[in-house]
Order: structure tokens, then C-alpha cells, then sequence
């Protein structure tokens, strides 16, 4: 963001032979939004199959055992 | 704010990598007391130096986009980018409580160089990709590609309306 965005692309004004909605997307935005569908398509497949999730690779002794940072048996020892 | 934007953006970037060295240094060394040290540092880089970056580059690239002609909607780049630095951060999070667990871990009596080898690889995985994202980022940042979103074609467009 160090540039400021050249004038016709600042404001609403825009000429006649640059009307932007004649310009429709531009394909790097249609390749990001390709390569972000598949990544996200592979994900869910992960997510349902459960070979991927949040927290599904924490170590299970702690998951188990800690209660907001503290283990259980001191918990429960009071 | 654009400097603040650069410093904790680029920094973001260079703490993850820091990151990934860890964590593969973590994977592969032979001396137990090296990766037990390697997963303390690796909470305490993430706690400390990862998450507070993150969030302030998304504050302040927000903050910068609508002080700016730029706006936060009115172009390609800057929304992408915007998509792209909310999913890093929420993965980010929901990965913090993971590095915790294995730094507990580390540091307990029942360590030993095979313990959580899924949650070890699982944090060299996610740091890669992390930086692969964080690096298009910049990339973006950098080059600007051109291309306006639907909101500013429609607002042109009534402008143009007789």
C-alpha cells in the first residue's frame, strides 16, 4: 500500500473508453479464486474424513488431562 | 500507519519462518534436551511474537486501506489480501492451543523422541503453508495488480446514468 491508486481507479469517474464495467474480472482473480476452491474443496474432504481438523494432532496425554492450564489431578486434589 | 502496516506484516512473515525452523529442528535433532528447548521456544515465539504481530497487521492493514484511497472493497488485491490475512490468523489461533499442549508435553517425564510425531509434523504443515500464504500476501502488497470489484463498476455506473 505504499502507492496510491492511479486517478481513474481513485474515484468514480471514469472515461468513456475505460468503463469498468466493461472490464469484468481480471483472470489473476479468477486463477485465486480457482486455486482457493480446490484448497478448500481438499479441506472439507479432509475435515470429513477425519484425517484433518483443529486440534486433531494435539498431543492426546495433555488434551486429556489439562484443565485451562492446570493438570486434573491437581484440580481435583484441590 | 503504513510503516506500522509494513513492520508488523513483514515481521509476521520472518516470525514464521523462525517458526518452521523450529519446528523442524524439533523433528530431526538427535539431542532430546535441544527439542525439548525447541518446543518451549516455539510456544513462547508464538505466544509472544507471532499472534500479537498477526493481529496487528490485520488492524493495521484495515486501518490503512480506509485512511487510504485504496479502500478496503474497492480492489481485487486488497480484498484477497484481506481474505487471505483473516484465514491465516484463524488457523494461527486454532493452532495455538496444539503448541501449548506440546510444549507441556516436552517438558514432562514422559517425553520421548517419538512422543506427539503427528503434532510435530502437523506445526511444520501448517507453519509452510502458513509462510507460502503469508509470502503471496507480500507479493500482492508489492505488485498491486490492477482490477476493480463489482462495487466500484456499480457506483461508476449510476454515476454515468443520465
Amino acid at each position: 500500500m505504499t502507492n496510491l491508486p492511479p486517478q481513474d481507479q481513485d474515484d468514480t469517474r471514469v472515461h468513456e473508453e475505460q468503463a469498468p464495467e466493461a472490464q469484468g474480472t481480471p483472470r489473476w482473480v479468477k486463477i485465486f479464486g480457482l486455486v482457493g476452491l480446490v484448497l478448500a474443496a481438499l479441506l472439507i474432504v479432509g475435515k470429513l474424513t477425519g484425517g484433518h481438523g483443529p486440534g486433531r494432532h494435539m498431543p492426546q496425554s495433555e488434551v486429556s488431562v489439562t484443565i485451562v492450564g492446570l493438570p486434573v489431578s491437581s484440580v481435583i486434589a484441590g | 500507519m503504513l510503516t506500522a502496516h509494513i513492520v508488523t506484516s513483514v515481521g509476521w512473515m520472518g516470525a514464521v519462518a523462525g517458526f518452521l525452523a523450529l519446528a523442524v529442528t524439533g523433528l530431526n535433532n538427535p539431542d532430546a534436551a535441544v527439542v525439548q528447548a525447541v518446543y518451549v521456544a516455539m510456544e513462547l515465539l508464538t505466544t509472544f511474537v507471532i499472534v500479537p504481530l498477526a493481529v496487528a497487521s490485520l488492524v493495521s492493514g484495515v486501518v490503512q486501506s480506509l485512511l487510504t484511497p485504496w479502500r478496503l472493497w474497492r480492489h481485487y488485491w486488497v480484498v484477497i489480501k484481506l481474505v487471505l490475512t483473516v484465514i491465516s490468523l484463524v488457523v494461527l489461533l486454532l493452532q495455538v492451543q496444539s503448541i501449548r499442549a506440546l510444549a507441556l508435553t516436552a517438558t514432562g517425564a514422559a517425553w520421548s523422541p517419538t512422543s506427539s510425531l503427528e503434532a510435530r509434523q502437523s506445526l511444520i504443515v501448517h507453519a509452510a503453508g502458513g509462510l507460502v500464504v503469508l509470502l503471496v500476501v507480500t507479493v500482492l502488497s508489492v505488485f498491486k495488480p490492477k482490477g476493480q470489484t463489482p462495487f466500484v463498476r456499480q457506483a461508476s455506473a449510476e454515476l454515468r446514468r443520465p
